[in-house]
């Protein structure tokens, strides 16, 4: 027997360390909203291919322009001296650092042009007109007003750039993505040295980070970080703490509610371990069976030991009035927890309905939880429990509180006067407002979020930027679809659903293009001298001749390889990184588009999206998810009340009585709107599910108090005392749960805890002093 | 006033624009001049652009015309026959390419990037004392020399971060512009020299407006 309890710890053990280990935390924002979603589609692939896990964004302020740029470049020296911690860290466009960095960019966007265009460039360096292309440049030179163009032209004397637009890649002349217009805001672009393998990772390296940008912020600027490698340290560091510190901070609320009501230690440190077992269990259970943990699914340890504490008073307040076997007190307790804790599972489960795949999350850890809290309490605690009953019956306070009729009248009226108020305020002020945004999907609070969203601001100033995510196979497919997305693009503009566009084309390498361009470039590559001799000839001096030159050399460079062709060195990549994805078998381009202000967003959609065409926004998903969840919400209400609704039956067999039931959580609801309206609550895409949530544990209360008054042949006084207790126990458990989650990092998810902890105790508050006046009323 | 702020505009649109001592300096030139712009109705002059650039070896020189109308008309012609013009009446500038039949319209008051940090450095619209003019540009010289009175200066634009100075020389006697020079860092310069300055003649409406039927029309926006 030892022997077997020893091997039965020892597998546990395993089991838990194994299943801890797993644990890792998923800051993807996309996990918790619906995969099926076009945009969330477009903007998990936006994600998925333009996220740079490894690039930390740095940024810095000053009220003088030239030392914040001084700062930036002092910033990046120092950063590029500290051994072992940064790869590369890019202050300003790399190509003013000169050497020519960019001129491999240059060599292949002419490369990827149409073999006509290509074609004229080359009839443009031809023999015959070269001098006059010379000339014509001379003119422009002296007569243009672009400096886009006079800048070009400088450098490129024989017009190879014609046809292509280099404005979006140089930044809006002052403004780009190092720096504000005024100057004033700089931005530092840092690559990490060790791998981001997981959170912990990014966690330790931002560490190291913030104390090497500490020592040498000596005259106090103000810095901010943003960036992948920020956000999983700040979101992940916030969820851990999350985690147990609600988890921790629930059991400790559980031990003095206990402590208050029972003042026993024994039975305290035993329901307290129990808690423990169970918490470790279901983490581990959610280690093998779950990927990542997400922001949302973090919550659950608080509120899976709020609920299943509740077991643990059931059974051990019925421990202290039963007179019988063991057996039958696990009978008893059995009987009680295979319908509450049914129907909390199921409405946990039910959550999988949801197409918010955080919220299921939520549910099918909590099932879990509560499924594992059920079977500990019933198989661990319950033959514990004859060990600490008494020889004398020991009524507890609460106990002695709720057998006081002045009590309970006084409690019954206050009751009916709150419910009465709060319909009341619902009446008046109608039901709370609605938040169907994205920012119930954010961090409360989050310095990368904020930083990210004062670099948006002072960087792009454009919040309602589109992004157009272009993915397939391999190149050619890519480039195909943006072909075919070009006019398109072009019609939704003429038809004013869209302002403004900049496809990734020109950026996206055509294999054919480039083939035959290399062909047409021979000639040219072996005619240096000639238009190196023929530019002096014309006035122009040795220096507007290196970009010429070196575009020669890539391309004959090229000339040896097989398209498709992509630049390689360190401007290229920079330029590409947040434009063109080609590595691991992905392809994908990312292109902006401005939609016009009150534009139809279905019909731009329609317009621009086909297979493998994708625009997203967060403005277009927070549209989308408000017409579509809603629906599915109610869908999956309806589903829940069923289900629900036939356990309620089989317990009860009387129709009258689910009805009850029904009635008294339709009265918790509007009494939570009205709760909700008076505290300025809003309704998220989180806490909704609460209405979900609050059906399936809300009403173990009013199961356990009508199978009480059945019990006791209708005795409201004992059941109030007797079963009172228990429900203010569980309730304010779970209010503690819920309550300790009301302070999580993510908004939705405190939404949640609060929604949740505000319902349970309206629900408390009717089932204990209203719902056995209904019972009666209705027995008349 | 509104003339000196377009010329500047003018030349700025091309390049992105960029504190030394501060000794005793006489400004009695600088605020007669000042004050002496807000009397400027019309203005129609000549001139020659002045182009040197660090990849060409001679200075490129184009001759132009300019015509102003008080408070916001402007008709600037580069060439001739014109290579660019630009026409700003009111809020909208447009500029034109005449031999690409290209046409790119901007809001001054829309304007963002450098046009905007440009114009914003550039408008005096406001200006009614030194003090003002000051805030936009540090003053380095002021050297007066007959009838004629040269500044030298520099922008305290962000946007003017590509230019070392400004050099402007203007009559004492009528206030007009005579040279407005531009100093780049790379070594390259660009000055204008204008000529033929007549001052509140008549300035015929027409000016100010251009037929661009045929032509591309390009919002800065977009």
């Amino acid at each position: 027997m030892r022997k077997s309890r020893l091997l039965f710890i020892g597998l546990s053990l395993v089991f838990i360390v194994g299943g801890l280990s797993r644990i890792s935390f998923d800051i993807d924002i996309f996990k918790l909203l619906p995969a099926h979603l076009p945009q969330v589609k477009g903007l998990s692939l936006f994600l998925k291919n333009f996220s740079l896990p490894s690039e930390l964004i740095i940024t810095i302020e000053s009220a003088d322009s030239e030392k914040a740029e001084a700062a930036a470049k002092s910033l990046a020296e120092h950063l590029k001296a500290q051994p072992g911690l940064v790869k590369r860290v890019v202050w300003r466009p790399p190509w003013e650092d000169g050497g020519g960095a960019l001129s491999e960019f240059y060599a292949w966007m002419l490369l990827n042009q149409r073999p006509e265009a290509f074609q004229a460039l080359c009839t443009r360096m031809s023999e015959a007109n070269a001098g006059t292309t010379l000339q014509n440049t001379l003119e422009r030179l002296g007569s243009s007003l672009a400096g886009e163009e006079l800048a070009r032209l400088s450098f490129d004397p024989y017009d190879m750039g014609r046809e292509l637009s280099l404005g979006s890649l140089m930044g809006n002349g002052n403004q780009s993505e190092f720096a504000s217009a005024d100057g004033t805001f700089r931005a530092i672009y840092v690559e990490a040295m060790p791998r981001m393998g997981n959170y912990k990772d990014s966690l330790a390296w931002m560490k190291e980070i913030r104390a090497a940008v500490a020592a040498w912020n000596k005259e106090g600027l103000k810095i901010g970080f943003t960036g992948e490698p920020a956000f999983v340290a700040d979101i992940s560091g916030s969820m851990e703490f999350d985690m147990m510190s609600s988890g921790f901070v629930t059991l400790f609320i559980i031990g003095l509610i206990f402590w208050f009501c029972y003042r026993r230690a024994a039975p305290l440190f035993a329901l307290q371990a129990m808690l423990l077992i169970i918490f470790f269990y279901s983490l581990a259970c959610a280690g093998y069976v779950l990927d990542h943990l997400t922001v949302v699914g973090v919550g659950f340890a608080a509120i899976m030991i709020g609920l299943s504490v509740d077991y643990g008073y059931l059974a051990y307040q019925k421990s202290l009035r039963h007179h019988g076997s063991l057996a039958e007190l696990k009978q008893d307790c059995f009987q009680n927890i295979i319908w509450t804790a049914g129907t909390t599972v199921v409405a946990f489960f039910a959550l999988n309905l949801s197409s918010l795949p955080g919220l299921a999350q939520l549910g099918n850890l909590v099932g879990i939880g509560v499924l594992v809290g059920g079977f500990v309490m019933l198989q661990f605690f319950v033959p514990l429990t004859p060990r600490w009953k008494r020889e004398t019956e020991v009524v507890t306070g609460p106990e002695k509180l709720l057998r006081s009729p002045a009590v309970i009248r006084v409690g019954t009226w206050l009751a009916l006067l709150v419910t009465v108020g709060l319909l009341g305020v619902l009446v008046v002020r109608g039901l709370p407002g609605s938040d169907f945004s994205s920012h119930p999907l954010r961090p409360r609070k989050s310095e990368a979020y904020e930083t990210l969203d004062r670099l948006s601001k002072k960087l792009v100033n454009q919040p309602d930027l589109v992004s157009l995510v272009v993915t397939g196979a391999n190149e050619e497919e890519v480039r195909a679809r943006l072909e075919l997305t070009g006019p398109k693009l072009k019609k939704a503009k003429e038809e004013k659903l869209l302002v403004s566009y900049r496809s990734p084309l020109p950026l996206w390498p055509s294999p054919q293009y480039q083939s035959a361009n290399l062909v047409s470039a021979r000639p040219l590559v072996s005619d240096l001298e000639r238009l190196r001799k023929t530019a002096l000839e014309n006035e122009f001096t040795e220096d507007s001749l290196h970009l010429t030159e070196a575009v020669l050399q890539h391309w004959s460079r090229w000339m040896e390889e097989k398209p498709p062709i992509w630049p390689k060195n360190e401007t290229s990549t920079w330029i590409l990184r947040r434009v063109a994805r080609h590595a691991d078998g992905k392809y994908a381009a990312l292109g902006i588009v401005e939609p016009a202000r009150g534009a139809d967003e279905k019909a731009l959609t329609a317009e621009l999206e086909s297979e493998g065409v994708h625009i997203s926004s967060w403005t277009l998903l927070g549209n989308e998810l408000k017409r579509i969840v809603p629906g599915e919400f109610i869908r999956v209400m309806i589903g829940l009340v069923i289900i629900v609704g036939i356990m309620l039956f089989c317990a009860f067999r009387n129709l009258r009585d689910v009805l009850l039931l029904y009635a008294n959580m339709a009265l918790v609801f509007l009494t939570l709107a009205g709760a909700m309206s008076v505290l300025g609550m809003t309704w998220n895409f989180f806490n909704i599910s609460a209405i979900l949530l609050l059906l399936g544990t809300g009403i173990d209360y009013s199961i356990l108090l009508l199978l009480a008054l059945r019990r006791n042949g209708g005795n409201i006084s004992e059941a109030q005392a007797s079963i009172g207790v228990v429900v203010s126990l569980c309730a304010a458990s779970a209010c503690a749960g819920f309550g300790s989650i009301s302070w999580a990092n993510h908004v939705g998810l405190a939404t949640l805890g609060q929604t949740c902890a505000l319902g349970l105790a309206l629900d408390a508050m009717i089932t204990i002093f209203l719902l056995p006046v209904a019972w009666k009323l209705l027995r008349r | 006033m509104h003339f000196f702020r377009n010329i500047l505009l003018l030349l700025c649109l091309t390049h992105s624009c960029g504190t030394a001592i501060a000794e005793e300096m006489d400004f009695t030139p600088v605020k007669r001049w000042i004050a002496q712009q807000s009397e400027i109705r019309t203005i129609s002059a000549d001139f020659t652009q002045t182009r040197s650039l660090k990849t060409v070896r001679k200075p490129l020189v184009t001759p132009g015309h300019i015509w102003f109308k008080s408070p916001q008309h402007l008709r600037w012609e580069l060439g001739d026959p014109p290579k660019t013009l630009v026409i700003r009446k009111g809020n909208e500038i447009l500029i034109i390419t005449p031999a690409e039949k290209k046409v790119k319209r901007m809001l001054a008051s829309e304007m963002s990037g450098p046009e905007s940090q440009i114009f914003g450095m550039m408008d005096f619209t406001n200006i009614r004392s030194l003090e003002e003019f000051q805030r936009q540009f540090e003053i380095l010289s002021v050297k007066p020399s007959g009838d004629q009175c040269e500044l030298e200066l520099k922008s305290k634009s962000p946007s003017a971060k590509f230019l070392s100075k400004l050099r402007l020389r203007f009559s004492t006697s009528s206030g007009v512009v005579l040279t407005l020079e531009m100093n780049f860092k790379d070594g390259s310069f660009m000055r204008n020299d204008f000529n033929n300055v007549r001052v509140n003649g008549s300035v015929e409406e027409g000016k100010f407006s251009q037929d661009l039927a045929g032509y591309e029309v390009v919002n800065a926006k977009e």
